[in-house]
């Protein structure tokens, strides 16, 4: 039996656990607020709030609902617009009404609830700016982005007066009801009488986030054997160990950039991370997943390959460490048997020696998938490279560690000239092809242009003229 | 002025075709499309299908009570594939069942066996072939010919401008359910009530005063709700009718995206003369419009091309042709701008060409030619223009003698 909280409704069900919430929601509960779009995370016409108790403090993050299985709603605070109107209009509802941010209508709610989600919370540095990238995941067809970017501005300005607890200074500033207030007393309550979903043992599929299995697998998941690892604690949590951070399986990209501790070790990690999905969608991925996907352009598989990152292969009996630059076997095709999972990745911290840089290059610069991303660390002591990666991806059919080219910077001097035979290299060890997005040709030209990046963003002291020449 | 829904839209409280309260019995239908572009039916089983659990009826072409016809302009577009197969995503049969799921489920269970025929995607090509619409629409003025021979420049080219997927959040559905004395209600998410009205009367072989089209307001249309909504709005219609239940068919984004059509896809050539000054003496334009499998609004969409073919320019010799072209894309449609943008873009290629081979900025082209009140357009409308002013209050608002300077500046640096 799954139990969540639904706006200030406790339900149960016993409903297939890998239903979707958008399917619940709308044709359980008749809550038809929240729109289905697209139904594979891009459109955010469903975006809902997900609230959870971690160490006695609520967290709400938006989730786009239509990727979401039940399983992963079990002792929740799911929202709907339902669940955040008041007498009239909330502070974002005005601020869409005042700026004409509406048309026809039906990416609204999805817009109002990832606004409302920005004023709940936590960190907030410049939030008329956040407010704004709060609504990365949504798109409207007809209104016109400006209306709605003055009326996210508008939120962000009321919320950058915020001096006390986000979830008290959102019921003060009528953001949602008051019913907020008791929510984690009541969540506190429901989790002491929960039961874990069941999970099958010979799954079909091990279920994360979601986002790829239900935009790919959309039909099979509402009846297929499914075992969920999202919420299981232990595949949670980052941590570091001596020199190497370890990330359970079920980290989220959010889990990272909310980790101090992860922060530290990328100081420019938000530049990175803003260039892959959106937020909902940041909010449910999975790192294990991007891993195990195996897509030829997964960002955060590039970004840890260049770390050489190795990921901890269990099948509950026995375990094995394997380094991910050798577990791509080729197009989809992993070193891993069926019944095993991946429960940790790890890597090297990076030392104060350590350079780092990710790059990406997409149609869009939101929510889209990369033409070519690739990262690269380099270790640099007194001018020389010791130990560099470099990886890539959208070049051939596995996400790639290059690894001649990270062999020939090894003990080479910091210099603009190793720039033209590291291209060369690279460009001998790439086979990408011409698809939706790029042709072959131009594939090959973003590699060696975003290598240029790679030494501009590193290198600040060489000559940035002569870099763009090469 | 704000929109009188605004404040349900923002609670959440707007009603969409999906938000509908069901009806007690109702049915839920789901479209099985063909998978080729072109090809002759010679296997079609649905046994499988119908007696799947869940299945009431699967319906195919020969259940239509009426006529097998959703054609607007030109009857020329059938509602379920009869033989043969126009388009990939072409309606073949409606699987009607208890539940969307167990419809989804069922649809598998078709078994359809197609004989593939040559495809056409390319518009030339179909008109080399004489696969037209409609007959080839001409508009002249003056002599074009003639006045190319008095041209100090010429310049030839060809400009190929693609479709494009109107992707209205909402996607396309209808409910319908039975009336008293054997009236039907149908709910649709179109932009055209009275064409859906028209085709579903046709479908259903009943006087169109029979049917209710009920329009609360779309999540979205652009165009692609006019003629394409008429499709899910008489497979729901037939099915109710000849069931007497409520039926209801929301498509799922990638039916929607398959199944119909776009804006057009043009491949256009164009001849531009103009005099030593810079006026465009003569312009001689051929669309080539890509017009999928069935007319559609293709025709209208087409003579909105000729009416833009010269944009906001004066040119005293004209002449444009166009050429409706039958291809096995699905039947391409309204979308915004209506065929005004392909017209449009050709005559801003031309000049943009022209600018290019002579070494001037477009903008000069344009700006010397803007249409002046008198100014005849090649279909006959003799204009009253505020082209000009238009453009210098443009150029002061903008200040687009500064733009300029900047981009100058920035294109200087390496």
């Amino acid at each position: 039996m799954i139990k969540f909280i639904l706006n200030n409704t406790e339900v149960s069900t016993d409903q297939h656990p890998g239903t979707a919430v958008l399917d619940f929601i709308r044709y359980r509960q008749n809550l038809t607020g929240t729109k289905i779009g697209c139904r594979e995370g891009d459109c955010g016409a469903c975006t809902v709030l997900v609230g959870e108790l971690t160490n006695g403090d609520i967290r709400y993050r938006s989730m786009t609902s239509c990727l979401m299985p039940l399983a992963n709603a079990n002792g929740k605070h799911i929202v709907t617009v339902e669940g955040i109107n008041g007498d009239g209009l909330n502070p974002v509802q005005q601020a869409m009404y005042d700026e004409s941010a509406t048309q026809c209508g039906f990416c609204t709610p999805g817009f109002v609830m990832s606004m409302v989600g920005f004023s709940l919370q936590h960190e907030i540095t410049n939030a008329p700016k956040e407010a704004v990238d709060s609504v990365d995941g949504n798109i409207c067809r007809c209104t016109g982005y400006k209306s709605i970017q003055r009326a996210a501005t508008r939120v962000g300005e009321l919320v950058s007066t915020r001096k006390s607890d986000p979830v008290a200074f959102a019921i003060e500033q009528k953001f949602v009801p008051e019913y907020f207030a008791s929510i984690p007393s009541r969540l506190k309550a429901l989790s002491d009488n929960l039961s874990a979903v069941k999970n099958i043992e010979v799954a079909d599929y091990r279920v994360g986030g979601g986002t790829d299995l239900y935009v790919q697998k959309h039909e099979a998941m509402s009846h297929a054997k499914l075992d969920f690892f999202f919420d299981n604690p232990a595949m949670k949590g980052i941590r570091i160990e001596g020199n190497r951070c370890i990330l359970g399986a079920s980290t989220t990209v959010t889990d990272l950039v909310e980790s101090k501790e992860f922060r530290k070790l990328f100081p420019d990690f938000e530049i990175y991370y803003k260039l892959v999905s959106s937020t909902p969608i940041r909010n449910m991925a999975t790192i294990a997943g991007n891993i195990v996907n195996a897509s030829p352009i997964g960002d955060f598989t590039a970004f840890f390959l260049a770390l050489n990152a190795s990921v901890l292969l269990t099948d509950d009996k026995s375990s094995r460490e394997i380094e991910l630059r050798k577990f791509y076997l080729g197009y989809k095709k992993l070193d891993k048997r069926p019944e095993e999972y991946i429960k940790t990745i790890s890597f090297e911290i990076p030392s104060k020696h350590t350079r780092f840089n990710f790059e990406k290059v997409s149609k869009r610069t939101n929510l889209d998938i990369a033409s070519v991303n690739t990262a690269i660390r380099l270790d640099i002591t007194e001018g020389i490279i010791s130990n560099a990666g470099v990886s890539a991806g959208g070049i051939g059919p596995i996400p790639t560690y290059l690894f001649k080219a990270s062999e020939y910077l090894n003990g080479k001097k910091v210099s603009l000239e190793l720039l033209p035979e590291l291209i060369s290299i690279v460009q001998s060890e790439i086979a990408p092809i011409s698809d939706a997005r790029g042709t072959e040709e131009y594939k090959r030209l973003l590699l060696s242009q975003l290598l240029k990046a790679h030494f501009l963003v590193l290198f600040p002291e060489l000559d940035e003229a002569k870099i763009l020449t090469i | 002025m704000k929109n009188i829904d605004s404040f349900t839209h923002l609670r959440g409280e707007s009603v969409y075709l999906d938000d509908i309260p069901v009806l007690r019995g109702t049915l839920y239908g789901v479209a099985f499309d063909s998978p080729i572009a072109h090809g002759e039916i010679t296997k079609l089983d649905v046994s499988e299908a119908e007696s799947f659990p869940g299945v009431i009826r699967v319906f195919t072409a020969k259940d239509v009570p009426g006529e097998n016809q959703i054609g607007g302009i030109v009857p020329d577009e059938p509602l379920f594939a009869d033989h043969h197969v126009h388009f990939c995503g072409m309606p073949i049969a409606f699987v009607v069942a208890e539940t969307e799921e167990a419809a989804r489920m069922a649809i598998k269970k078709i078994k359809l066996e197609i004989k593939g025929l040559p495809v056409i995607t390319d518009p030339r090509e179909a008109q080399a072939k004489g696969e037209l619409i409609v007959p080839p629409r001409k508009f002249v003025i003056g002599n074009s010919d003639e006045a190319f021979s008095k041209c100090t420049y010429v310049f030839e080219g060809k400009a190929d401008s693609n479709g494009q997927e109107h992707l209205y959040i909402e996607t396309q559905g209808a409910y319908t359910y039975p009336m008293e004395n054997g009236g039907i209600r149908i709910h649709s998410s179109t932009q055209g009530p009275t064409a859906v009205q028209r085709a579903c009367a046709k479908v259903l072989g009943v006087p169109m005063h029979q049917l209710e089209v009920d329009v609360t307001r779309l999540g979205g249309g652009f165009g692609g709700k006019e003629d394409q909504a008429n499709t899910w709005a008489a497979l729901c219609a037939m099915a109710s009718h000849l069931l007497t239940r409520p039926v209801k068919y929301s498509l799922h984004r990638m039916e929607d995206m398959r199944m119909t059509g776009k804006r057009h896809p043009y491949s256009s050539d164009y001849k531009i003369g103009l005099s030593r000054d810079l006026k465009i003496l003569a312009y001689e334009a051929t669309f080539y419009q890509n017009a999928g499998a069935a007319a559609d609004l293709s025709p209208a969409v087409l003579e909105r091309t000729l009416f833009h073919c010269t944009n906001s320019y004066f040119i005293p010799n004209v002449t444009a042709t166009a050429y409706s072209c039958r291809t096995h894309l699905p039947p391409n449609t309204a979308f915004r701008g209506f065929g005004g943008p392909q017209g449009m873009f050709v005559i801003e290629c031309a000049i943009a060409r022209a600018a290019e081979e002579l070494g001037v900025p477009a903008i000069e082209i344009q700006k010397k030619n803007l249409i002046q009140s008198g100014n005849e357009f090649p279909y006959g409308q003799i204009a009253v223009s505020e082209a000009s002013e238009c453009w210098n209050r443009a150029e002061e608002v903008y200040s687009l003698k500064e733009i300029i300077a900047q981009i100058d500046l920035f294109n200087s640096k390496e």
